[in-house]
């Protein structure tokens, strides 16, 4: 059964392309090809969460779900760039309709610290930088999101928090940056403090 | 029959991981019998959310370092149990992370051992390849006034830790049999300290609040609270969510002057950046022009260009009748604005004073440098000036700011710190917590271990079952010691 994909397989998760200037990249997805997109060495990398492959790998749920409704399923699953701390692109993969937050989280927690309130708008830990193409095309922000963004380190235009970020099929390959803070954390010190 | 195919394809992925885990682990082991490899053991001081931070970053990004965590109290979190608002569980989820990380194991937790009283920074120097200070700011900065030690003036810390049930302040019991309270600090802890006393009770029941507290908020008389600053509203520190928590109150007017507001419009039309514009809109909003806010018999307000120069005694002199204070205006002096006298002065009655003028650090040992006059432990980049092998993270690092992703950031900046200079060191193998054991046996010392404070948080929350609440925290160190021992 595995092996019905295998070749096609090699080539995912699709390597991301030399420069990442332009936002949105378009490359050659697979998620539509072949679903689930998953294959057992990225699992061993833990790229693909394991729920997904409890989910969609055994035979009884896949084959019938793609028959019946393979125009929806095409894009039911969507690829995302996470630009790591350390700059490292991190491809992992989720569906429509889930948050950012809970694809990171899936993906075994190649971010640190990523998500300390468990996507209950009560920290900024999951806080990604968007393309600003995918920033105006999504919803804006609620209330309380920019309440929590306002806190965020290196807060800027296209700032989002993760666990507001649902998945949409048009993100696929969507390229998000967590920003790294560590350099300007000295910048802070005035913003938390406490005045008499 | 399709779900018997289902579980076995599912077992062998399942073993798969289980059976890898194990062998690394054998690995890992060999390694260190042979002497390939050697084993590297830090440990951390302090296991708030910059201990485990710290902890969480030198386990994830080294295989094979152990790290063990000391904590005064049998208890650990530090300030996400004593600091959070009851009414903010969201915020300590962030535990379970924690709790996650706590049963790696290549971490050992020490709970009830109180280093510079029970161990050395030195001691643990010779026990570990690097030590990390991370135990927080534990003291209050004072006002240095006349009548601040009257009954009836308390640090917003000591009230935090009371409502939170920090041991040392379990019998503080402050007197809420008063009518007007005045928080002196314009920063999020005030603003918690006032939302607190005036939520309504039954939505604090529901939370992990201790009960010896909530009975005081219940029988609470007070009816307004007034968080004074002594800049303008431009300057405030407390931040937008905590202000619109204020606003939306249930049953609590929000009592703001407008003529501290003018002016202000003008301001928000020149470029400042969007979190203190939107907290001022808020602000304006809250205004008597403005449209938000809550009807109700309490309120609340803010009090700007104030400061206080004496606290008044009531006629009897036992205990606080007022405020002393001096009026300011607001001079530029460089990029932020001084507040400045006017030489105009005013009187306010109160029954109630809290101080909340931020926390400070205080020295953990003789043998660690400190700067005194910030409260933090002078360092670079997390590396403790001048003392190889010691580290510091979170507030003792940077001083007492900032929300927790502040702090996670500062502590994986210090972890960096250890394992980059860890690598680089050659010294014999350490023996850690092992080498510290004897001596604190000798102490009579009980170590409590993760284990144990596992069985603590069982009996808290069973307790708290019978509340309807999350959890009812134990108060006593002597109580939550017979329990972590079973």
């Amino acid at each position: 059964m595995i092996s019905l994909g295998q070749a096609t397989f090699q080539s995912w998760p699709p390597k991301p392309e030399a420069g990442c200037a332009s936002s949105i990249v378009k490359h050659p997805s697979l998620a539509h090809l072949i679903y689930p997109p998953t294959r057992l060495s990225s699992f061993s990398s833990g790229l693909v969460p394991l729920p997904h492959i409890l989910l969609n790998l055994t035979p009884w749920k896949r084959m019938p779900s793609i028959s019946l409704k393979s125009r929806e399923l095409k894009m039911r699953w969507v690829n995302i760039c996470l630009l790591n701390r350390d700059g490292k692109p991190l491809w992992m993969s989720g569906r429509v309709g889930e948050t950012l937050l809970n694809v990171v989280m899936n993906a075994n927690g190649p971010v640190e610290g990523y998500g300390a309130c468990e996507g209950t708008l009560a920290c900024t830990t999951c806080h990604v930088y968007l393309p600003t193409e995918a920033y105006e095309r999504m919803c804006q922000p609620t209330e309380d999101e920019l309440d929590m963004l306002d806190l965020a380190v290196g807060l800027a235009e296209t700032s989002r928090l993760g666990c507001q970020v649902v998945l949409k099929p048009w993100m696929d390959g969507m390229r998000v940056q967590v920003p790294k803070h560590t350099a300007d954390l000295r910048g802070l010190a005035d913003d938390g403090k406490m005045e008499g | 029959m399709l779900g018997f195919q289902a579980s076995q394809r599912l077992r062998p992925l399942w073993l798969s991981t289980h059976l890898r885990s194990h062998n690394s682990r054998h690995v890992t082991r060999n390694c260190c019998f042979t002497g390939v490899r050697r084993k590297l053991h830090a440990c951390v001081v302090g296991s708030g959310p910059a201990g485990f931070y710290t902890v969480q970053h030198l386990l994830k990004n080294n295989k094979e370092i152990r790290v063990d965590l000391y904590e005064r109290l049998p208890v650990p979190f530090g300030l996400v149990r004593f600091g959070v608002a009851p009414d903010h569980p969201d915020v300590k989820n962030v535990i379970n992370s924690f709790t996650q990380t706590a049963h790696s194991e290549r971490f050992t937790f020490c709970g009830n051992v109180m280093v510079g009283r029970d161990v050395m920074v030195s001691d643990l120097q010779e026990a570990y390849d690097a030590v990390v200070l991370s135990y927080g700011a534990e003291d209050d900065q004072l006002l240095r006034i006349p009548g601040e030690q009257l009954p009836g003036v308390y640090s917003a810390r000591a009230i935090v830790g009371w409502y939170n049930g920090l041991p040392e302040n379990k019998d503080l019991m402050p007197d809420l049999n008063v009518e007007t309270a005045v928080v002196l600090g314009q920063g999020n802890v005030a603003l918690d300290l006032a939302r607190i006393l005036l939520t309504p009770v039954d939505l604090l029941r529901k939370t992990d609040i201790t009960g010896a507290a909530l009975d005081a908020i219940a029988e609470s008389k007070i009816k307004r609270i007034f968080v004074v600053g002594r800049r303008g509203p431009l300057q405030v520190a407390f931040t937008i969510k905590e202000l619109r928590e204020m606003v939306n109150l249930q049953g609590v007017r929000t009592v703001l002057n407008p003529s501290d507001f003018e002016g202000i419009e003008r301001v928000l039309l020149e470029n400042i950046p969007r979190p203190r514009r939107r907290l001022t809109e808020l602000l304006l909003k809250s205004t008597p022009q403005g449209s938000a806010g809550c009807v109700g018999h309490r309120e609340w307000g803010l009090l700007f260009h104030r400061s206080p120069v004496q606290i008044l005694p009531t006629a009897d002199g036992e205990r606080v009748g007022g405020i002393h204070f001096q009026l300011n205006k607001l001079e530029a002096s460089g990029d932020t604005m001084k507040a400045v006298p006017t030489g105009n002065s005013e009187d306010m009655p109160c029954g109630l004073v809290l101080r909340s003028i931020g926390y400070r650090s205080l020295p953990l040992d003789p043998d660690v440098p400190f700067d005194k006059r910030r409260g933090v432990i002078p360092n670079n980049r997390g590396r403790v000036e001048g003392r190889a092998g010691l580290y510091c993270s979170g507030w003792v690092k940077r001083g007492p700011q900032g929300v927790i992703a502040t702090t996670m950031n500062d502590s994986f900046e210090t972890g960096e710190a250890v394992l980059e200079d860890i690598s680089n060191r050659s010294a014999s193998p350490q023996a850690g917590f092992e080498s510290i054991r004897p001596k604190l046996a000798s102490r009579g010392v009980q170590v409590v271990s993760f284990g144990d404070w596992t069985r603590i948080d069982r009996v808290e929350q069973e307790r708290g079952l019978k509340l309807d609440k999350p959890r009812e925290k134990i108060l006593d160190v002597q109580e939550m010691l017979t329990h972590a021992s079973g």
